[in-house]
């Protein structure tokens, strides 16, 4: 009989359990949804406002949608904006961004490499120096900034932007994690026994084997400064350089459209043409994010792993 | 030979290069001659300091920017630190002339040299806000927001009513919305509009700088309380609202409802409140305006003002001359005021000229607009000297404290008084911080 039970009591506990992991997952799940549509909705909104007209956009259904016309109107008045200034902080985005991302990662990648495998001096130095960096909010550099960049006549010149944001001592510390654990340092001697230099090191050898890295690398210097509105908003006074978040935030204060005490205007931005502003900050990092989903797991995960 | 050779060609050396060097020089000594100038200036008056570069080119470099206007002070100070970048003109809100005039900023020159005596009279009373307490004229007011009555004539024929000229003939229209007409408003209360409308024109004591350095703030004045006990029973007869009048759901509720009967608001406030097809969208040969109703007791039926900008002029600027010529050119001249094209295809400057030469031009345009029951014109020149000079630009954002204590404060229980009150504890704190003594009398 005892022989019987026995395999009796373990279905019954299996069942439990199986039991208990449902419930466990569709928690799990649900509460997943849950943030997936709290963070989809106002996104959805942000898409579908454009289609409609202002007064549409307050009190129509908030995810209901206007029509086609709605999106080629509002960029029409957008264009009414300081002569069509929008598009000219499109390509500047487009532009600076891609500075900053092809300079930034080349330079992290760089530095950290020459902190976890080149012989130089002082190398713990560094480190600590890229620490302390990382910690030091851009805010509290203000003004040493400006009357650096005043020094070498870039205020109101997009290089200084570019050259300050491509500053990226979390990109140096990520590569050089990257490199001490992925890399082993047996390759980097044996390299050198035939006759590899520093920069053959990297070229040959690191930075083949680091494709993983510069992804998300380009993927973190990207996400950081398409989206960064402090330092253009320093550096930049004039219109025609601003970037599009600086310049979104630029129609949030100079038109009615979310800032009614403005009052008086002659220029035809309301909500709809916020919204679309604000789409095309937003779809990009979106795109980003999307494409890259993959590699950047990949890179994430990179070393985590024997095999 | 070969020295005479020598000496000939050396002569035709010195004079070729004397020929070259002053074809080059001459140009440039021109060119350093030419004076330029940096404008910024908000969205609605870039049509005009646009035209007004154009116009300069052969004589005046000028450089014209968009600037949001709340950045101002941070770029100045930005400025100062590196002592240059300046911008000899800006064209900014009311207060800035005190934030700008402050001696840690000093970047607000005082004007009264710069044009003749005949033209600061042509302003009247319309440039008494950019006077210091040292006499002198900081800023050139660009257009006035003086308050007026805004009145559907429609619904005052309905309801047998007549444009009243007291505060208290307003008020029993008030009272007589809510006995028979209920749902039928006077307009909302929830942001500056309950300053620039009620408390202002009363004269009460809210923001009365009396030197750079002490500021009177006193709720509970006469002048303050005679308004809150006046329309507390019509806000809570739902007469008055107290949200905001830029409010998304006051906008559907009441203005887009044709619900609205009545609305004191500044000279702008029928072009750019009432009429939008996304704001009120009142319909068209309904609605005109009237002078200010006078409160019982008082000789002069003050208005307040919401808005009305103002030129700066650098002290740092060198050539304060041309600039003072541009802020000249936007409130007086024809070409900005009325013929310059805006971006929504509109014509002229959008707001009421303070310049009394500049609003005679202007006059033709309201005139012409036939969208009214009658030109709102005569009430608005009627007001445009009787913006009551107690309030004056000081360095706080009082504009600001409006939206961050006033109107949480009535939309909580709709209680004036206690908003009000929220609003001078708010205001006196904030000009405390920034170095005002702050008294009640």
């Amino acid at each position: 009989m005892a022989l019987l039970e026995k395999p009796e009591v373990a279905p019954v506990k299996n069942r439990k359990i199986r039991a208990q992991s449902r419930w466990g997952l569709a928690l799990v799940n649900g509460w997943l949804i849950f943030f997936a549509i709290i963070s989809v909705i106002p996104m959805l909104w942000l898409i579908l406002a454009p289609s409609k007209t202002d007064p549409q956009v307050t009190h129509r259904n908030p995810l209901s949608f206007g029509s086609f016309h709605g999106y080629v109107k509002a960029w029409k008045n957008l264009q009414f904006f300081d002569g069509g200034v929008i598009g000219q902080w499109v390509i500047n985005s487009v532009m600076y961004t891609a500075a900053i991302v092809v300079i930034g990662t080349i330079t992290a990648s760089l530095a950290g490499f020459v902190i976890s495998a080149s012989k130089i001096r002082f190398k713990r130095t560094f480190l600590i120096s890229t620490l302390i960096m990382m910690l030091v909010p851009p805010v509290a550099l203000v003004i040493p900034l400006f009357v650096e960049m005043d020094k070498v006549s870039l205020i109101d010149n997009p290089w200084s932007v570019i050259l300050i944001s491509s500053l990226y001592p979390f990109g140096a510390f990520l590569s050089y994690i990257y490199y001490t654990t992925t890399i082993p340092p047996e390759l980097y001697e044996s390299a050198r026994l035939d006759g590899c230099n520093d920069i053959k090191l990297y070229t040959k050898i690191a930075l083949p084997l680091s494709w993983p890295l510069i992804s998300l690398l380009a993927f973190f210097a990207f996400i950081g400064n398409w989206a960064n509105y402090f330092m253009p908003y320093i550096f930049l006074p004039s219109s025609q350089n601003y970037t599009l978040p600086l310049g979104l935030g630029f129609l949030f204060y100079s038109t009615p459209a979310i800032n009614p005490g403005v009052g008086a205007t002659s220029v035809p931005i309301l909500k709809p043409e916020i919204a679309l502003a604000g789409v095309l900050v937003a779809v990009p990092i979106m795109i980003v994010f999307m494409v890259s989903q993959k590699r950047l797991v990949r890179g994430m995960l990179a070393g985590s792993i024997k095999s | 030979m070969r020295q005479h050779l020598k000496r000939k060609y050396s002569l035709i050396a010195a004079a070729a290069a004397l020929v070259i060097g002053g074809t080059m020089v001459s140009p440039i000594a021109a060119q350093a001659a030419k004076p330029s100038i940096l404008i910024w200036v908000d969205a609605p008056r870039l049509p005009g300091a646009q035209l007004y570069a154009k116009i300069m080119a052969p004589t005046v470099n000028v450089k014209v920017e968009l600037h949001a206007q709340g950045d101002l002070l941070a770029k100045v100070q930005l400025f100062n630190r590196i002592k240059k970048g300046w911008p000899d003109v800006v064209f900014g809100p009311p207060n800035d002339v005190a934030v700008l005039n402050n001696p840690l900023i000093n970047d607000a020159m005082a004007l009264d040299s710069l044009l003749p005596a005949s033209t600061w009279k042509a302003f009247g009373n319309g440039n008494n806000w950019c006077k210091g307490a040292d006499g002198k004229t900081y800023c050139i007011k660009n257009d006035l927001a003086q308050t007026v009555l805004w009145y559907n004539t429609a619904l005052f024929k309905q309801f047998g009513y007549t444009v009243p000229t007291k505060m208290s003939e307003l008020f029993a229209i008030g009272a007589d919305l809510a006995k028979n007409h209920p749902g039928y408003s006077l307009g909302a209360l929830g942001d500056q509009a309950a300053n620039s409308s009620y408390f202002w024109p009363s004269q009460c004591p809210l923001n009365a700088a009396k030197s750079s350095t002490r500021v009177v703030i006193n709720s509970h004045d006469p002048h303050c309380t005679r308004v809150t006990k006046a329309l507390q029973p019509l806000i809570d007869a739902k007469v008055y609202d107290p949200r905001s009048p830029f409010d998304a759901g006051f906008i559907k509720d009441v203005g887009q409802a044709g619900k609205l009967v009545a609305n004191i608001g500044p000279s702008w406030y029928g072009d750019f409140v009432l009429r939008p097809a996304s704001s009120y969208a009142v319909k068209a040969g309904e609605w005109t305006a009237a002078p200010m109703p006078i409160w019982d007791g008082e000789k002069v039926n003050y208005s307040g003002e919401y808005g009305g900008g103002i030129y700066t002029v650098s002290p740092h600027s060198k050539f304060p001359k041309e600039a003072v010529a541009f802020a000249m050119f936007m409130v007086g001249d024809k070409r900005n005021l009325v013929t310059v094209t805006n971006p929504d295809g509109s014509h002229g400057a959008p707001t009421f000229p303070a310049y009394g030469p500049g609003n005679k031009l202007w006059a033709a345009k309201v005139n012409a607009d036939t969208f009214w029951a009658s030109s709102p014109y005569p009430a608005m020149a009627a007001q445009a000297n009787k913006v009551f000079p107690g309030e004056k630009p000081v360095r706080y954002d009082t504009n600001g404290a409006w939206g961050a204590a006033f109107s949480p404060a009535l939309a909580k229980d709709g209680n004036l008084q206690g908003a009000l009150d929220a609003y001078a504890t708010y205001i006196s704190n904030l000009a405390q911080q920034l170095g005002y003594e702050v008294s009640k009398s």
